[in-house]
């Protein structure tokens, strides 16, 4: 014991700038469960006064896999004491690498994280260790633990922590009441619904009190019913409890629903960024355009975009998708075109939602008529807000 | 059947389940941490070391690939320093400890691979140490799987057991091969041979009984 193992592998990891470790060191390692430190990554210029400061700051951050895969690359994020952020996109667009980085079980390739001023990247296995504490996570799988109770899964966290019996009891009641499973404390996960599992994960990621949960596709192994329940759980825990929530979903309904920011992932950038209001109502990447069309459901079939097309041919018109928001749709839009502009409108779809308190729709519809017209009209529609794309 | 053949076979069942019971216990003390191991520093396990792993790996396979008669044997002033003999049931349970060991920490590791690593992720993310991850998500949701593992190790040394009389080790086996086979008495093998199976049909259907009652899922 104590010699150096120096086999050919490693040598090879030594190479590669890893850590030659003896075997003392790894048993010492295996108990103390001190990981390796990170490299330093370059230092942050990251805003320091507690007022401006964001609960998660990330700065330039990439993440490319052994083997080349690049799935994230030059990312800056900050995500807001009390905010419910979401981070939104296709299976493959990196979503979940980026939620993995925010407590380390990803460590980035490129650039620096901070959460709540300090620098993840600087702390220690057991520095890491405590900071988790603060930063619960929950699952698409529920991850439970099948061997355990429902209060056995709750109780875990803090069994780790090492609290006391009195307190890990107290705990797990108050969380059990909170997710309003205090009926099925005795009964194995195996033996509740997909709904109450993710409930029971939710108590779990609370226990440790902390500062922001994370959520890994929380809703996408539920219907949607359940979804809705659940969504408005993390809402409510949000408004109650102040907790700052970040949640990665492919489902644009899981981000209107509940977030109030959200990031738009593609192709491990960030396509854009800002308030769900915003970005909801008036898209600007074609990601985020695609991801809402299946939210507002207004593709056109193709047998109707046919006839539509046909019928433009003839009496010179075009198919127009109408996008708006606020207070215009409260104005009879289509009739006011029509007494302004000598232009026929044939309604093919329409579509009118709500996101914070932010009305906002869509109407696809054959707007026949000359073009000089059509110019017109699409000039008259523009100046009240409404975007128009031809479809 | 006589009074003093049922006399030989009840003190030759003890004799093997002696054997069988404290080589099992040896065997799951050094093959469980062995199994533990083997499975947390491979590639992406919790405390990666391919060295360790590649050491661990070809001792375990080394020991399983040797056939257990010519284990036994070569390990005899082994058995002797801490047996103190290298002959009877006693000198035999080293071997057979030794041959468990690696058996065991096989099948241990695959039940531990059996773990969704979905925990895994989830207790590091709240801040487990891997000591912890093993002692309370590993082990307790493998623990149906271990159980199995055990039974299956439990059969298997039955069976090596018999072949303890090479080193004057007792047992059902010995039993037979001397009584049955040496002095050509049919019946006695033919005893030896019913009680083999039934005490193998009883450990199996006790370790699936407890491995059901463990589990969960």
């Amino acid at each position: 014991m104590g010699q150096p193992l120096t086999l050919a592998p490693l040598t090879a990891r030594a190479r590669r700038g890893l850590v030659r470790w003896r075997v003392g060191e790894i048993v010492a390692r295996f108990r103390a469960g001190t990981g390796r430190k990170a490299p330093a990554a370059a230092s942050l210029p990251l805003p320091n006064t507690a007022a401006e400061r964001p609960l998660f700051a990330l700065r330039g951050i990439g993440k490319t896999f052994p083997g080349g895969v690049t799935a994230l690359a030059d990312i800056d994020l900050d995500i807001h004491e009390g905010e419910i952020f979401g981070i939104i996109g296709r299976s493959g667009a990196g979503k979940s690498t980026l939620l993995r980085l925010l407590n380390l079980l990803e460590r980035p390739t490129a650039g620096g994280i901070a959460f709540d001023g300090h620098d993840l990247l600087a702390l220690d296995a057991a520095e890491l260790r405590t900071r988790r504490r603060r930063i619960g996570m929950i699952f698409q799988h529920f991850n439970l633990l099948s061997s355990r109770t429902v209060a056995g899964n709750v109780a875990l966290p803090l069994e780790l922590a090492g609290a006391s019996k009195a307190a890990i009891a107290r705990r797990v009641d108050e969380l059990l009441e909170l997710v309003g499973l205090a009926e099925l404390r005795d009964r194995y996960p195996a033996q509740i619904s997909g709904g109450q599992k993710q409930r029971v994960g939710i108590a779990r990621a609370l226990a440790t009190h902390p500062r922001v949960l994370l959520c890994d596709e929380a809703t996408s192994a539920l219907d949607p019913e359940t979804t809705q329940s659940i969504l408005a759980l993390l809402a409510d825990i949000n408004r109650r409890l102040g907790l700052t929530i970040v949640l990665i979903t492919h489902q644009m309904q899981v981000i209107k629903a509940v977030a109030h920011r959200v990031a738009v992932l593609d192709a491990g950038a960030v396509a854009e960024i800002g308030d769900v209001a915003d970005i909801v109502t008036a898209p600007r990447s074609a990601v985020t355009r695609t991801l809402l069309r299946e939210l507002i459901g207004d593709e056109i079939p193709a047998s109707v975009r046919e006839r539509a097309a046909r019928l433009a041919a003839d009496g010179n018109g075009v198919v127009w998708r109408l996008a708006f928001r606020g207070a215009v749709v409260d104005t009879p839009l289509l009739a006011e075109l029509s007494a302004a502009h000598p232009v026929a409108t044939h309604l093919l779809h329409g579509y009118i939602d709500e996101v914070r308190g932010v009305p906002f729709g869509s109407l696809v519809a054959l707007v026949a008529g000359e073009n000089e017209h059509l110019r017109a009209a699409a000039g008259f529609l523009a100046a009240r807000g409404v975007r128009v794309e031809e479809v | 059947m006589t009074p003093e053949l049922a006399r030989l076979l009840f003190d030759s069942l003890l004799e093997t389940l002696w054997m069988v019971g404290v080589a099992g216990f040896f065997g799951t003390l050094a093959g469980l941490p062995l199994g533990v191991l083997l499975v947390v520093t491979d590639r992406g396990g919790l405390i990666r070391s391919v060295a360790v792993n590649r050491v661990l790996g070809a001792v375990a396979n080394a020991v399983r690939s040797t056939p257990f008669i010519i284990l036994m044997v070569a390990i005899i002033p082994f058995t002797r320093w801490i047996a103190g003999t290298s002959i009877g049931t006693t000198a035999a349970i080293v071997p057979l400890s030794i041959a468990a060991a690696p058996f065991i920490a096989r099948l241990v590791e695959a039940a531990l691979r059996e773990v969704d690593r979905g925990l895994i992720e989830a207790l590091l993310a709240m801040g487990a140490t891997p000591w912890q991850v093993v002692r309370k998500a590993l082990l307790p949701e493998a623990l149906p799987g271990i159980v199995a593992a055990l039974t299956v190790t439990a059969v298997s040394l039955v069976g090596h057991s018999a072949m303890a009389g090479a080193v004057g080790g007792g047992g059902l086996g010995d039993l037979g091969i001397r009584y049955g086979y040496q002095r050509f008495l049919p019946e006695v093998m033919a005893a030896v041979v019913v009680v083999l199976i039934v005490l193998v049909q009883l450990l199996q259907s006790l370790g699936d009984r407890l491995a059901r009652r463990l589990s969960h899922r």
